[in-house]
């Protein structure tokens, strides 16, 4: 295994990174709706 | 005992809500209609975490009893003539237009219809030759079948891209002040060549459309037939294909119809309380008004999906007003039952545009650098919760099915070669 533990870790953060990346774009990007429940959830 | 008390009270109850109710212009949600005011929170729970009152806090159930006589009163009521039912609830300052049956097909003075240039736009709308590749006609999103829509969320244009918007129906568009969801084009003349050189629906050029018919002899017969000589232009082909689309209208075929025409059984006792509802408590009319059940206006939804990555700013795209930003025009409601699903992009099949409509659709706060975003869309005034139970949601949908239409199948007529 010329990759190594190391660089498997490496690549298991950079996994994570763009994990949380993307959550929180989604975070960013969803707006904030008062009745969101009553609307089904997810608005 | 309850019953009966409500069988004996129910007249009074009528009686005073056609003085409150039905005579008011200000049709407050909540208040107003057959049973007086209604008393809230009814139920107080947590959800998720959220506090759902909006969903929980709704009308008080009657028995099925109960509903029985009510929907008999009903048919009483709206038993009459159309000139003598109770005046529907709007609020202050809409416009209000009663319900009846459709007027007659309005035609524009320069392109007045004939059997033979109906016949020719018939053909051009089924000819996909017309269109860039020559695979797409009009005649691929607007189905009979469908109730002239296509089933589709959005619908699918050139290269089956899928297209950010829904097909509207065409049935009735001859009665549109305004045509397609925002509103871009005055005319069916306009939408045609619109969507005829739109490079996402029908991919051509105003030159090619020309060309492509011009080198069928059997076009070329055909518009001097209608047209007095065999010269193929634009205008011809989007007049005569206009006057197709103007010939798709409404027939008397519906439940509803039929019980304007003093058929009074054939709506069930839901779809009869349905009727009442869309006309009261439930705001319809407030929007869904006049024989065609539009205002022809335009509504912010709160469906625009403002500042995210499907954003759909609507008629601010046609007249770059601040205040248009997320309007769509209001669809006419005949035929609802074909048509679906339902709003600018295909969102909701019946129920979940009538569950939405009751949590008053959604209430979009103002982020962080939104605070003075002249931009950010207002969603409409009309738009509030209306606190319907399961029942009256049934009924309404009961009703709206009720304008369903007789199915109507169009063949693909023999194109000329």
């Amino acid at each position: 295994m010329r990759f190594g533990w190391g660089g498997l870790s490496i690549l298991w953060f950079v996994v994570l990174g763009e994990q949380a990346k993307s959550r929180e774009d989604d975070e960013n990007e969803k707006p904030v709706v008062e009745n969101d429940a009553a609307c089904g959830g997810g608005w | 005992m309850k019953s009966l008390l409500l069988k004996m009270m129910l007249p009074v109850a009528v009686g005073g809500s056609v003085m409150l109710g039905f005579g008011s212009v200000n049709g407050e949600g909540e208040d107003g209609g057959l049973f007086g005011k209604i008393e809230k929170p009814l139920i107080s729970t947590t959800v998720k975490g959220f506090v759902a009152e909006s969903r929980m806090d709704k009308r008080p159930k009657l028995s099925a009893e109960e509903y029985a006589v009510l929907a008999d009163y009903l048919r009483e009521v709206y038993g009459k003539d159309v000139g003598e039912w109770p005046r529907g609830l709007v609020d202050e300052g809409v416009t209000y237009i009663e319900m009846g049956e459709l007027p007659s097909t309005p035609y524009p003075e320069d392109n007045l219809p004939s059997e033979e240039k109906e016949r020719l736009g018939k053909q051009l709308f089924f000819d996909g030759r017309l269109s860039g590749p020559g695979q797409m006609s009009c005649a691929s999103c607007h189905i009979a079948d469908l109730g002239w829509a296509d089933g589709r969320s959005r619908s699918l244009g050139h290269g089956a891209n899928m297209l950010v918007r829904n097909t509207p129906t065409m049935l009735n568009s001859a009665h549109s002040k305004k045509q397609f969801w925002d509103g871009r084009a005055d005319t069916l003349e306009e939408l045609v060549v619109a969507v005829l050189t739109n490079p996402d629906e029908m991919s051509n050029t105003v030159e090619e459309v020309v060309e492509s018919v011009k080198e069928i002899e059997g076009y070329r017969a055909g518009f001097a037939t209608v047209f007095g000589d065999e010269e193929v232009t634009i205008d011809r082909i989007a007049k005569a294909i206009a006057t197709h689309v103007r010939s798709i209208v409404s027939e008397p075929s519906s439940k509803f119809d039929k019980f304007l025409g003093g058929k009074h059984d054939v709506m069930s006792d839901s779809a009869v309380r349905g009727l009442h509802l869309f006309r009261t408590d439930a705001r319809c009319m407030n929007c869904h008004t006049g024989p065609l059940l539009t205002d022809q206006k335009f509504h912010n939804l709160n469906l625009a999906y403002y500042g995210r990555k499907y954003e759909d700013l609507g008629r601010y795209n046609v007249t770059g007003k601040a205040e248009d930003v997320g309007k769509f025009k209001t669809p006419s409601l005949r035929n609802v039952g074909r048509t679906a699903p339902y709003s600018h992009a295909g969102f909701f099949d019946l129920e979940g545009m009538l569950n939405m409509y009751n949590a008053g659709m959604p209430t979009v706060k103002r982020k962080n650098g939104q605070e003075d975003d002249p931009l950010f869309p207002e969603k409409d005034a009309l738009l509030k919760p209306l606190h319907l139970n399961d029942q009256d949601l049934a009924d309404l949908k009961a009703f709206l099915e009720s304008l369903t239409e007789r199915r109507r199948r169009d063949v693909m007529p023999e194109l000329p070669e």
